[in-house]
């Protein structure tokens, strides 16, 4: 089990204030290449699906689309997470791995 | 458009370079290039991962060389699995510009040399990072895509079983397509859950085969001895690396830009289109990719199966091949196999699957979305 930060990163344009994830080199709305970072937390879910033939390394697993914000974001669970749950995001530091865990309204 | 060559698709003993040549020397038969006539200006390989799936690089040299085509250049295209829909653009776009007379080009893949997980994974390697190291997989973006359709479309389940349903009937027809088997929507809608909502009949298969169509100048194509199929446009787009950009819109935005952008330039318009090969690597793209289109508007494309407008005998018929739900999809072979359902279609050799039409369609995708390329044809004047 890797280290996890609560959240993920996500990129603001300094100058049209656009949010994107994942990141990138070039904001896509301004060709700007100027961002500051900020940390998202909590978001919705508002699509789910499950990996019953998964790729090596994986197990059967559960993944769910998140709004978060201005962004979107997919992520594994373990439990069935209905759409409409609300969720806490959490990122791997070894690699971007993102978990939804439901929380309480 | 000058001829087609196919191997039968499915899980066969062949090597990529094998199946690449029987495709070739079908299609070069076929147009009547034997022996010293067999002069190429270019062969385009089209495929996404023969070094992944059978530790084979050099497919294109390996292939000039198998059917003594040197000097003919040779390259390879790797758009993913619109790898072959990309070739096609570039041969055409050789031609007509005048740089090359005669181009073919073939499609390939081998994919069962590994299991299902390893296969599963040389495929999502084409995903962003943030998204495959979580472990979704393409049909699990299927299985989000039509769960957020099912829900805002108020659509029925079983308007996916039916697009299954259709596309087997036209494999059905298919001499080359890996399943010629009929099925029924409780079969599809009974069939294993592989990403929920979407079932196994939702899927395309993994295939081995190759696919080849040539592509030659107008003067060129009057020497041969099997008729040609006009091409008058091929064009491509693309949209965001990361799926989950652009998911909650339930669109496939590069699907109808390339689709525009062909259309503008062929001077057709969507309503002039009799017959539509499209990318079905699940049934829920189908849909999508009408909508894209501009056949139908969004979140309506799921009545076409139900309806009957894409059946044979509709009004539009769609992947009259079978598509890759039933046709199969050996990921580079793909794009070109659509290219010679349209040829075989507008030469009047599709057989029991035959359709009158005198314009088609072809849409071969990169990923999920990723990237699009569009081929509009016309029946020889």
């Amino acid at each position: 089990m890797h280290p996890t930060l609560e959240g993920i990163e996500v990129t603001v344009c300094t100058k049209c204030k656009r949010k994107q994830f994942p990141a990138r080199k070039v904001c896509q709305a301004c060709g700007s290449r100027e961002f500051i970072l900020e940390r998202a937390y909590l978001g919705t879910v508002i699509a789910r699906t499950t990996v019953e033939a998964p790729p090596s390394g994986f197990s059967k697993h559960r993944l769910v689309y998140v709004k978060i914000g201005d962004v979107y974001v997919i992520a594994s669970t373990n439990g069935d997470l209905p759409v409409g749950s609300k969720v806490k995001l959490f990122t791997s530091t070894e690699r971007p791995v993102i978990r939804a865990v439901a929380v309480d309204d | 458009m000058s001829s087609f060559g196919l191997t039968k698709f499915g899980r066969r003993s062949e090597s990529l370079l094998e199946l690449m040549s029987e495709a070739s020397i079908a299609c070069m038969e076929r147009a009547g290039l034997n022996g010293g006539e067999r002069r190429l200006d270019e062969i385009v390989v089209a495929n996404m991962a023969s070094g992944e799936f059978e530790g084979v690089s050099g497919i294109a040299n390996a292939l000039v060389s198998e059917l003594s085509l040197e000097p003919a250049y040779a390259t390879k295209v790797e758009n993913v699995s619109g790898s072959g829909g990309s070739a096609l653009m570039y041969a055409y776009r050789a031609v007509r510009t005048g740089f090359a007379r005669r181009i073919l080009v073939v499609g390939g893949e081998k994919m069962t040399t590994l299991k299902a997980p390893e296969i599963t994974s040389v495929i999502a390697s084409l995903s962003h990072p943030t998204e495959r190291y979580t472990g979704v997989t393409l049909p699990a973006y299927a299985g989000l895509l039509a769960d957020l359709y099912l829900r805002q479309s108020g659509a029925p389940r079983e308007s996916f079983a039916h697009v299954a349903v259709k596309n087997h009937h036209n494999g059905s027809l298919n001499p080359y397509a890996q399943f010629q088997k009929e099925i029924t929507v409780e079969e599809a809608l009974q069939s294993p859950i592989v990403a929920d909502p979407l079932r196994l009949y939702d899927f395309c298969p993994v295939s081995d085969g190759a696919a080849a169509v040539l592509l030659t100048s107008e003067d060129e194509a009057s020497t041969l001895s099997s008729p040609s199929v006009e091409i008058l446009a091929s064009e491509g787009a693309t949209a965001t690396h990361a799926v989950s950009e652009r998911l909650a819109q339930m669109r496939l935005e590069c699907v109808g830009v390339s689709g525009g952008r062909a259309m503008k330039k062929a001077g057709v318009n969507i309503r002039d289109v009799g017959l539509m090969e499209l990318h079905d690597m699940a049934t829920i793209l189908e849909i999508v990719q009408l909508e894209e289109l501009g056949v139908f508007p969004h979140l309506t494309g799921w009545r076409a199966a139900m309806e009957g407008v894409t059946q044979l005998t509709g009004s539009l018929p769609v992947n009259t091949s079978g598509g890759l739900k039933a046709k199969g999809h050996p990921i580079g072979a793909s794009g070109v196999a659509q290219a010679s359902e349209v040829y075989q279609q507008l030469a009047g050799q599709a057989g029991s699957r035959q359709v009158a039409v005198e314009t088609a369609l072809s849409l071969s995708m990169g990923g999920f979305g990723n990237n699009a390329i569009t081929t509009l044809y016309r029946r020889h004047q």
